[in-house]
């Protein structure tokens, strides 16, 4: 799933956290970044707060009838 | 005897620090407990400040003080040692902890630290000989790592006498340095020609990612000449705490039986250096001299707000400092290299409301990823 940086990641050293530094610049930058499980547990156990994208269903498009 | 040719740098030395129950007080630091490294850019030596005296005695034609004269004891005396450090994001607690002998944690990961002097939680007295709660009453064991083998020193139950906190935009991060001070030196607590063996003779890091703090914040607020919190551009501030701690009583090896702690009160002091601008300057409504004269017979307290992160402290890294200030005096210094600077001495006190303390009088908040009791 996708996440959007919303707090706190600034303040962390990329160096010292596991996740990737490109998906930490991505994030940091304002795009929409797939994160591993292991990646949003560390970001909680630092309080680095992320929100998922939700993807809004396709509406479907009713054919009109002639 | 040839010479040793053997030369020592700097770096052969290391200062390690381990936070113990205050039910330890008078237990005496331990060469196996593994220390936690202070990483001092330079390694100072501790002082040792023991009774003497030396004086000429009657029936002495010779005129010159004999060697019988003279007098030295380790018991009743004290030991102090400076450092400075720059602070680190899983250290600042423990020693801010330590000098104001006041700590609140919260959280699991990241752990919510406060420190404060407020009207509803004012600093306690310690009770030095007493069980610690969320590592308060604070007291340090320190090893001091030497070169080479039966060298090293230790300092029992040392409490920091004073502390510096300097946020100086021109240093980059955030400096500490102080005083320990140690009621321990007779030679049962002040142990020499130590050899500290835990984790192959080496202190432990604090954080095995030591982030150092950095000299800035994302709001930085003063409520000028009694207006609402006014932003400032802050090119420097400081924090010095200092407790008066002293030795008391005398145990039979001549040490500490506790320390007395903020008699006849905690000090908190400071320095803030301003930019002269738009908000702060000496036109009605932005006098920064209105809060020194205030009415003529009193000076006006000021609110001081600074916070790293957006102040709801639940990021490792977060930092709020609330404090009500006192200026002591008002400089200018209008030819400052980067533009005309505001600097103002300050003494931090509590405020009151009707004649009774209300508000808070410093209030330090920050998250890391380390409890700061049980290390």
């Amino acid at each position: 799933m996708k996440y959007k940086h919303i707090k706190g990641l600034q303040l962390q050293k990329p160096s010292y956290l596991s996740t990737p530094n490109q998906k930490i610049r991505e994030l940091l930058a304002g795009g929409e970044v797939e994160l591993e499980k292991e990646n949003l547990e560390e970001f909680e156990s630092l309080g680095v707060q992320v929100q998922p994208i939700k993807k809004e269903p396709k509406k479907k498009v009713k054919k009109e009838e002639k | 005897m040839a010479v040793s040719g053997k030369v020592y740098s700097k770096s052969d030395f290391s200062i390690g620090i381990k936070n113990k129950n205050a039910t330890a007080f008078e237990t005496a630091a331990a060469n196996d407990t593994a220390y936690e490294l202070l990483p001092v850019i330079n390694v100072s030596a501790p002082v040792l400040n023991l009774v003497e005296s030396g004086e000429i005695r009657s029936n002495n034609a010779g005129m010159i003080e004999l060697d019988t004269d003279q007098f030295r004891t380790t018991k009743g005396g004290f030991i102090t040692m400076d450092f400075e450090v720059p602070a680190e994001r899983d250290m600042i607690v423990r020693m801010l902890a330590n000098v104001l002998q006041d700590h609140g944690e919260s959280g699991s990961g990241p752990y919510v630290h406060t420190i404060q002097a407020t009207s509803s939680a004012a600093l306690a007295r310690p009770d030095f000989t007493g069980s610690s709660t969320a590592g308060v009453p604070s007291i340090f064991d320190i090893g001091l790592y030497y070169p080479e083998s039966a060298q090293d020193k230790m300092l029992t139950s040392a409490v920091i006498q004073s502390l510096t906190m300097n946020f100086d935009m021109a240093d980059g991060r955030c400096l500490l340095s102080g005083t320990f001070y140690s009621g321990m030196a007779s030679s049962s607590k002040f142990l020499v020609e130590q050899t500290l063996s835990a984790n192959s003779a080496a202190p432990t890091l604090m954080s095995t990612s030591p982030t150092q703090i950095e000299s800035y914040f994302d709001v930085k607020k003063l409520d000028v000449d009694g207006q609402t919190l006014e932003d400032i551009v802050i090119t420097a501030v400081s924090f010095t705490f200092e407790n008066n701690v002293a030795r008391v009583g005398r145990d039979s090896n001549g040490d500490a039986e506790s320390y007395a702690f903020g008699i006849p009160s905690v000090n908190i002091t400071g320095e803030l250096s301003i930019m002269y601008d738009g908000n702060v300057n000496f036109e009605a409504t932005r006098n920064i001299l209105i809060d020194f004269l205030g009415d003529g017979t009193s000076g006006t307290r000021a609110t001081l707000k600074l916070q790293q992160g957006d102040g709801t402290v639940s990021t490792a890294g977060e930092m709020n400092i609330e404090c009500e200030i006192y200026s002591t005096a008002v400089n200018l210094d209008p030819n400052a290299d980067t533009g005309a600077v505001i600097t103002i001495p300050f003494k931090v006190v509590q405020p009151t409301s009707s004649g009774a303390a209300s508000g808070t009088a410093f209030k330090f908040e920050y998250a890391d990823s380390t409890p700061s009791s049980g290390w």
